[in-house]
């Protein structure tokens, strides 16, 4: 695209006139106030028009406020004529004022071309650049201040390339844009983490506040459901406690005035058979007592005890009749009997031997002793006869001379056996004892002479036991013995005679105590029949009956009385009972509140229905006061429930805000949570892209840039580098070959990389087919004549493909101008000079 | 025999959408819903008024709520007649078993259909849900043990009208019309389906307060004249007390912020009630549209909720696209996001942070 011409119908100080540019490169110069300003502004705004309507930018704003025209504001029109690498020539006229007579028309054809271009209302001719009025002036135009900030600033270089890679220079930065994204993201968003403030966090803890709340809210709401079907219940029980007590009270009513009416009927027959108080009973009587006692004495008296036999005096006589125990011995003493009986043996042996003789009989060798039969029975029963004389004495209580016959019988028959023995010894041996007789004859007689010694010597012995025993031994000493012998036997009789001395004693002991005993038996029997007698006398009954009348008599009266007794003792009580029964009040009091009783009981009853019953057994008080009790505690549990339902409800949440808050804070968590997630999204996708546009633009950007780098710079720099991350710039200086950072350059070496970045930039960001015109305001006002020079050198050989438009005051390059450029396709335009020619105004109007 | 039947009033419930103070209100206009339709009862001088369930809700009633009914219902000697829907089932815990309510007051409390007389010969059959999910349908297989005129009140579903009725509504207690037929019912009062709908045997008066925005007309009560031989004669009345409304307005042309304002108070100037304006249109990029700023415009409605997703920034994206640009390279990555809103606001945020601004974030 290029402008060839630019026609000012009113516009800031201009009015109907016009420039007319050539295809390459144009200088427009002019002192101050000269316009170059004015046309610089007109030239962009006849291209791109301003927004209808309301909502301009501030710079349109500035726009509008510095070129509206002086004299005539509502009128403000700007026209130019393009052409289009397509070959199309165009008018675009822009009515700035009413934004209305806005058009752009193809010259050729007529034909109205504005809707291919129009943007916010009007004709955009930077469209066809694939740009709009906002990046046209950032892509195509360059001014003073632009050139001068580069120079006054290291970073603006690189600002303006970053700006340039973004929004072709319109906006922001990538870098700040993403800047600001987190900047938003940390103030909108913020941390997730404890003790963090921003709205992700704070959200997120609200939300769980509020579920937390919801739950509560919720459980509350269960509770207060709960306890209120528990408080229904609680009503219930209670209900049937009340109930239950109306009953027990009604029964216990019923019960009580039954009883009450029973205990006025009772009082009523007790009145009736007391009219009076009955009489006191004695605290004693006396004359019952001794009835009594009399009749009790009578049972207890002694038996009459009846005696017979000897009577104590008599007993007492025969005692004092009785020997007294004789002196001596009373049997005969042992010394006396065995001396008798030693002696008795001594004779018997002696008369055995011999019967006393001195010689030894001859004819015992032949013959048997003359004494002594022949019959073999005689040695059997000659001893057997003593002996049994012997056993006779014994049992008749000789003992000791049967004892004597007994061994006299022993001896009798020894010898009987031995002469048996003899004979027929003698019968067979006659030859051989005619030698021994006389060595037998000498033994013998030696034998008697021991016999006898030994009756002499039993003699003698017997007679001193004798004496010892006080017996007279003057007559023969046999009958010294039987005289002894015989007054033992007397001595013994009187002193059996005396010895019932103490059983008699004893009799008479007896015999007087009984005798005494029945004497007492006698008295204690009148004494009690005397009671009697005083008694039945003292009582008015006959005295003079026998006591077992009188018994019977005292016994029927004692009888008498008992009855009386008991007949007082049952009224007293009555009495009392009828006192208790009326409890100090009349019976006609008694039977009024029995009445009264009746009546409040019926009354109850009817309320509490038929269940008004007390079990039989059950104390009606008790039941009553279990019921009231179960009554009261049931009222208590529906009154704390109550009570405690009654706070629940005046505190109950409500649910459904509960809930709409909970809901409220779950919104707000997504809202967070989804501007987040656009934000993280559109933070990772601009990052992408400006690593991306970045690092296709390097390149390009370099090749570019590195074209025209030695001529721009007259050889300092031949080589140019651009980083991709930052879009930064490094130059390679050709004297010592190193590499340096743009930015650290010459104010003036800046200035010319960035026209050649800005040139680079436009070719870049024109998206069409077409090329963007350059224009530019003073770009070379900080540089020295030399570079001016190179840069207007630059830019001359730039205009070979692009149309250049340079503003400038400077005499430096309107020199260069008049040196270099070369009609008709540059153009030298001195403003302030008759440089404009009429405008063929009506043609397009 | 005169009725007056309603349902699904939903006492209580929340509402998400609305402010603090908004919900409140609106839950204050179902209470004097309730009252409107006791009033049209003693206007009309209906023998009976029948509710269909969902009169409140069992997770959210409130005790003010309960003494509310009961004292609402103690007012008129009329017969109410309540069958409790999955929303205030029966059971022990329930107000409706627990309240004291007044001797008209009559709430059918078995899963089965229990009979009121109306009149001789004219039979109410009412039956309860007892559990907020899972009940069977009421009336396969019912046979009244009377002769007569048969009607019924229940919270039920009619399998055919399902696809008729807002998006995630289920079915509860539900059956066939046909069932209806063959039990020998000449009417079935139902609740449960929010929209209003009209059948020989059956009718839906929908829920007679708005619940929320987008609701289909014609929800209301319903005045019911039965005739000896059984016809059924309908006149709907409509008792809502705040309504509401959905508006779209376009921002089209809207250059700045008092376009804006000026459009959306003109839009909303006659209404009262709750509204949702949804902001459509295309505005210049650069033009702010606040929705709590234009809040302030609905102070004289009981609420407004403004939308503005549907807006569409005045960006060129095809052109913004073309640049070869940072911000073209973004606007063209931008564009392989796959969810509609979420790559409007990517685009949305990552052109406005190129420009440099800082209202970032787009609604």
């Amino acid at each position: 695209m290029w402008i060839e011409r630019v026609m000012a119908r009113a516009f800031g100080p201009l009015r109907e006139e016009s420039l007319e540019l050539g295809e390459g490169m144009s200088v427009i110069t002019g002192p101050n106030e000269a316009g170059k300003t004015s046309w610089h502004a007109a030239m962009r705004l006849a291209l791109t028009g301003v927004r209808r309507g309301p909502g301009r930018t501030k710079e349109a704003a500035s726009v509008i406020e510095h070129h509206r025209p002086w004299d005539s504001p509502d009128r403000w029109e700007v026209e130019a004529r393009l052409h289009l690498a397509d070959g199309r020539t165009i008018d675009i006229s822009q009515d700035l004022a009413g934004r209305v007579a806005c058009r752009a028309r193809d010259v050729v054809l007529g034909d109205d071309v504005s809707s291919e271009v129009i943007n916010e209302g009007t004709p955009d001719a930077s469209r066809w650049l694939g740009l709009d009025r906002e990046s046209f002036t950032a892509v195509a135009a360059v001014s003073q201040a632009q050139i001068m900030a580069v120079a006054d600033s290291a970073a603006a270089l690189q600002d303006h390339m970053q700006r340039a890679a973004a929004t072709r220079g319109t906006d922001a930065t990538a870098a700040e844009a993403i800047s600001g994204l987190k900047a938003f993201r940390k103030e909108a968003v913020g941390a997730v983490r404890v003790g963090a403030t921003g709205p992700m966090w704070v959200s997120m803890r609200e939300q769980e506040a509020a579920d937390a709340a919801l739950a509560e809210a919720r459980r509350l709401h269960a509770d207060y459901l709960d306890r209120q079907a528990r408080l229904e219940e609680a009503a219930r029980d209670h209900d049937a406690a009340e109930r239950g007590l109306s009953v027990a009270e009604a029964a216990h009513a019923l019960r009580s005035a039954t009883d009450l009416a029973a205990r006025a009927e009772r009082a009523a027959q007790l009145a009736a058979a007391h009219p009076e108080p009955p009489a006191a009973l004695a605290v004693r009587n006396e004359l019952a007592d001794e009835v009594a006692a009399a009749l009790e004495s009578w049972r207890r008296r002694p038996t009459p005890v009846s005696l017979s036999g000897a009577t104590a005096a008599e007993l007492r006589e025969q005692l004092a009749a009785l020997p007294a125990i004789p002196a001596g011995d009373r049997r005969p003493d042992r010394s006396v009997a065995d001396a008798s009986r030693t002696l008795d043996l001594a004779e018997e042996a002696l008369r055995v031997h011999g019967e006393g003789s001195s010689a030894p009989p001859a004819a015992d060798t032949a013959t048997l002793p003359p004494t002594l039969p022949a019959s073999p029975l005689i040695p059997i029963l000659g001893p057997a006869g003593v002996g049994v004389a012997g056993l006779i004495l014994a049992i008749l209580g000789q003992t000791l001379l049967g004892i004597g016959l007994l061994v006299l019988a022993g001896a009798l028959a020894a010898w009987a056996w031995r002469r048996a023995t003899t004979g027929r010894l003698v019968a067979a041996s006659m030859h051989a004892a005619a030698d021994r007789d006389e060595r037998l004859s000498a033994d013998w007689e030696a034998r008697a002479t021991r016999l006898r010694e030994a009756v002499r010597l039993a003699e003698d012995g017997l007679r001193g036991s004798l004496r010892e025993r006080g017996a007279d031994t003057e007559d023969e000493l046999r009958a010294s013995v039987a005289a002894y012998e015989l007054a033992c036997a007397k001595r013994e009789d009187l002193a059996r005679a005396a010895a019932g001395a103490e059983g008699l004693r004893r009799a008479v002991e007896a015999r007087e105590a009984a005798e005494e005993g029945a004497a007492r038996a006698e008295k204690a029997a009148s004494s009690t029949e005397s009671a009697l007698r005083t008694a039945a006398q003292h009582i008015g009954r006959a005295e003079d009956a026998n006591p077992e009348a009188l018994v019977a008599s005292l016994t029927a009266w004692q009888g008498q009385q008992t009855e009386a007794a008991r007949a007082s003792e049952i009224a007293i009580r009555q009495w009392q009972e009828l006192t208790g029964l009326l409890h100090g009040g009349t019976l006609a009091e008694l039977q009024a509140e029995a009445d009264q009783r009746a009546e409040v009981a019926t009354r109850l009853a009817q309320l509490a229905g038929e269940d008004a019953i007390l079990p039989p057994g059950r104390d009606g008080e008790a039941v009553v006061t279990a019921a009231r009790a179960e009554a009261s505690r049931s009222k208590q549990v529906f009154d704390a429930l109550t009570g405690e339902l009654r706070l629940l409800a005046s505190t109950l949440p409500n649910v459904a805000e509960v809930e709409e808050r909970a809901s409220a804070a779950r919104i707000e968590l997504l809202r967070v949570q989804d501007l987040a997630a656009v934000i993280d999204e559109t933070l990772t996708l601009l990052e992408t892209a400006e690593r991306r546009v970045h690092r296709d633009l390097a390149p390009i950007l370099t090749a570019s840039v590195q074209r025209h780098l030695p001529a721009i710079t007259g050889g300092a720099y031949i080589e140019v580098g651009m980083n991709p991350r930052d879009l930064s710039v490094d130059v390679k200086e050709a004297r010592t070959g190193q590499w340096r950072d743009a930015r650290l350059l010459s104010e003036g070496t800046r200035e010319q990389i960035y026209l050649l970045l800005r040139v680079a930039m436009a070719e870049h960001l024109v998206t069409t087919h077409d090329m963007a015109p350059l224009l530019l305001d003073e770009v070379t006002a900080q540089a020295d004549s030399e570079r001016k020079r190179h840069v207007l050198d630059v830019l001359h050989e730039l205009s070979a493909d692009r149309q250049v438009i340079l503003f400038s005051h400077d005499d430096d390059v309107v020199a260069w101008a008049a040196d270099s450029l070369s009609e008709p396709r540059d153009r030298l335009i001195r403003l302030g000079t008759p440089v404009s020619t009429p405008l063929p105004g009506a043609a397009i109007r | 025999m005169r009725l007056l039947h309603f349902a699904d009033l939903h006492l209580d419930a929340p509402f998400a959408w609305a402010s603090p103070e908004t919900a409140r209100l609106r839950r204050r206009n179902r209470r004097e819903t309730l009252s409107r339709i006791l009033a049209l009862a003693d206007e009309e001088n209906v023998n009976a008024v029948l509710c269909a369930g969902d009169l409140f809700e069992h997770d959210r009633f409130t005790p003010d709520t309960v003494t509310f009914l009961r004292e609402s219902f103690a007012r008129t000697d009329r017969p109410i007649f309540l069958a409790p829907g999955n929303h205030d089932w029966y059971s022990a815990r329930s107000p409706y078993a627990l309240a004291e309510w007044s001797p008209n007051v009559h709430v059918f409390t078995e899963a089965t259909l229990t009979p009121m007389s109306l009149a001789d010969g004219l039979t109410l059959w009412g039956a309860a849900h007892r559990a907020p999910a899972n009940t069977d349908g009421f009336f396969a297989d019912f046979r009244p043990d009377r002769g007569g005129i048969h009607l019924a009140l229940a919270h039920a579903s009619e399998r055919s009208a399902l696809p008729f009725q807002e998006s995630g509504k289920e079915l509860h207690a539900p059956f066939d019309a046909t069932e209806l037929e063959a039990a020998g019912i000449a009417h079935a009062f139902l609740g449960h389906y929010h929209v209003a709908r009209d059948r020989d045997r059956y009718t839906y008066p929908g829920n007679p307060d708005p619940l929320s925005f987008g609701e289909s007309d014609g929800r209301s009560v319903v005045l019911a004249s039965v005739a000896d031989d059984g016809t059924l004669t309908r006149e709907r009345r409509f008792v809502a007390v705040s309504p509401v409304h959905d508006l779209a307005v376009t921002l089209d042309g809207c250059h700045h912020v008092d376009d804006v304002l000026q459009r959306v108070a003109m839009a909303i100037a006659e209404l009262s009630g709750s509204v949702r304006l949804t902001l459509t249109g295309e505005v210049p990029a650069e033009l702010p549209v606040d929705p709590r700023a234009l809040g302030a415009l609905g102070e004289h409605l009981d609420g407004l909720v403004i939308r503005t997703s549907a807006l569409q920034p005045a960006y060129d994206l095809e052109a913004i696209q073309s640049e070869m640009t940072v911000r073209g390279q973004f606007a063209r990555d931008a564009q392989e996001i796959a969810d509609d809103d979420h790559r409007r606001k990517v685009l949305i945020t990552g052109l406005r942070a190129l420009e440099g601004r800082d209202d970032l974030e787009v609604a």
